[in-house]
């Protein structure tokens, strides 16, 4: 049975501020567009997860949540309910997805296991936005979410074939327009690892434990590193909340990161 | 001048280096630290510096002030590590030819040091809890997938 498509729109994309399947990527396409042209690559049974039942041009077809506001997770069961077979789900907000990464999914794809996925780069997890769910498991999704709607715990639950992604950077994903700036960063000047140095001060020395440490990123903003740093410790402040400076002068969360550079992020300050 | 130190700080000495024959107006601010904070009993208090950036931007208050007010000369030391309550955090001098720009740069110098410059402070109430002051908790909780 041929695999089906499930690209995720539906997303309320609060903090962004607009509907991330419309903005336009550096090369002036549309992200969903670009998203579509990836699944097609693929598959031809491609479809859209929408609320709003709008095809956002696509052409393609739409399926309503049976459950509005469910999640990705709702998203599934109302696709598996409409069509049956494996479903290839992903989130349109992969600004980084690229052909290669894609085709390694399918490649190692494994019918006999209930998912199969990518660890997270950071915290190995699966990630469950771009992944392959079995007919088997997806009849599971209605009952785990009458307790949990976490997608990613859904996943961990089917005991999916994990593998290591062949870029790392390819699943990074943007909630933020800080972070928006840091996938189109990293798809104009490529992925690279860096080196660089961190000095923590108040609330964010206790929380990472630290006063120093050298870290190796594939951030190029100083907004990526701190996010990535972030969602590594379960730092507890936003960037809404801080500062940066880089060699010991203010810097703008755009500003690029340079191996050899010395970063501090600054949390509320209370001299006086 | 602007300084962070470790040891006690002499008011009298930091007034000392902004006096001049040409100033009539020498005024001198002192934050000490308060047995309260927001109706809590504060029983020890810590600051922490970043010292690098806080002595460049410590810098750029005072010139910004001379700029905006011409005063004769202007002073600030901070200090920071284990403070006792009624100890003298902060002191800010300023000497000029009239009192008005004093007042007002002095005003101008530790408003902006509190905004601006990367100190902070973290105090121990009576209740044995302890707090950054200032630090606002994460409004956004969990992971960002």
């Amino acid at each position: 049975m041929s695999l089906n498509v499930l690209i995720l729109v539906g997303g309320r994309s609060e903090r962004m501020g607009r509907d991330k399947a419309l903005i336009e990527r550096p090369d002036g396409s549309r992200q969903i567009d670009h998203i579509v042209a990836l699944a097609r690559s693929v598959s031809d049974n491609v479809f859209l997860s929408a609320q709003d039942s709008n095809d956002r041009s696509t052409g393609l077809p739409v399926i309503p949540d049976l459950k509005p506001g469910t999640g990705p997770l709702g998203a599934l069961a109302s696709a598996a309910s409409a069509h049956p077979g494996s479903w290839l789900v992903l989130s349109c907000d992969l600004f980084l997805l690229d052909p290669e990464t894609l085709r390694f999914l399918l490649d190692q794809h494994d019918p006999e296991q209930g998912a199969t996925a990518y660890r997270n780069r950071i915290d190995d997890r699966p990630e469950p936005l771009c992944a392959i769910y079995e007919e088997s498991s997806i009849s599971k999704a209605a009952d785990f979410q009458k307790d949990n709607r976490c997608v990613r715990k859904f996943l961990e639950s089917l005991k999916p074939k994990l593998l290591d992604l062949p870029h790392p950077a390819a699943l990074d994903n943007a909630n933020t327009p800080h972070e928006l700036a840091e996938a189109f960063r990293k798809l104009k000047s490529g992925v690279h690892p860096k080196s660089v140095q961190l000095l923590y001060f108040a609330a964010l020395r206790e929380a990472r434990g630290l006063s120093s440490e050298t870290v190796e990123t594939l951030a190029c903003t100083a907004a990526g590193l701190y996010e990535e740093l972030r969602f590594r410790h379960r730092l507890p402040l936003s960037i809404d909340h801080l500062r940066v400076a880089i060699n010991g002068e203010f810097a703008t969360w755009d500003a690029e990161v340079t191996s050899g550079d010395e970063f501090v992020f600054i949390p509320p300050v209370a001299g006086g | 001048m602007f300084e962070i130190v470790t040891i006690p700080i002499d008011s009298a000495a930091v007034l000392s280096r902004v006096e001049d024959p040409s100033c009539g107006g020498l005024v001198v601010f002192e934050g000490r630290v308060r047995d309260h904070h927001l109706g809590r009993q504060v029983l020890a208090l810590e600051y922490e510096a970043y010292e690098r950036l806080a002595l460049t931007e410590g810098r750029r208050i005072l010139a910004e002030a001379g700029e905006r007010f011409g005063f004769h000369a202007a002073a600030c030391v901070h200090r920071v590590g284990k403070l006792e309550i009624g100890d003298i955090a902060v002191v800010v001098a300023v000497s000029s030819a009239h009192r008005d720009a004093a007042f007002e740069a002095c005003r101008f110098i530790i408003d902006e040091l509190k905004v601006r410059v990367p100190i902070w402070k973290r105090e121990t109430y009576a209740d044995g809890s302890v707090e950054w002051t200032g630090c606002e908790h994460c409004a956004r909780h969990g992971h960002s997938h």
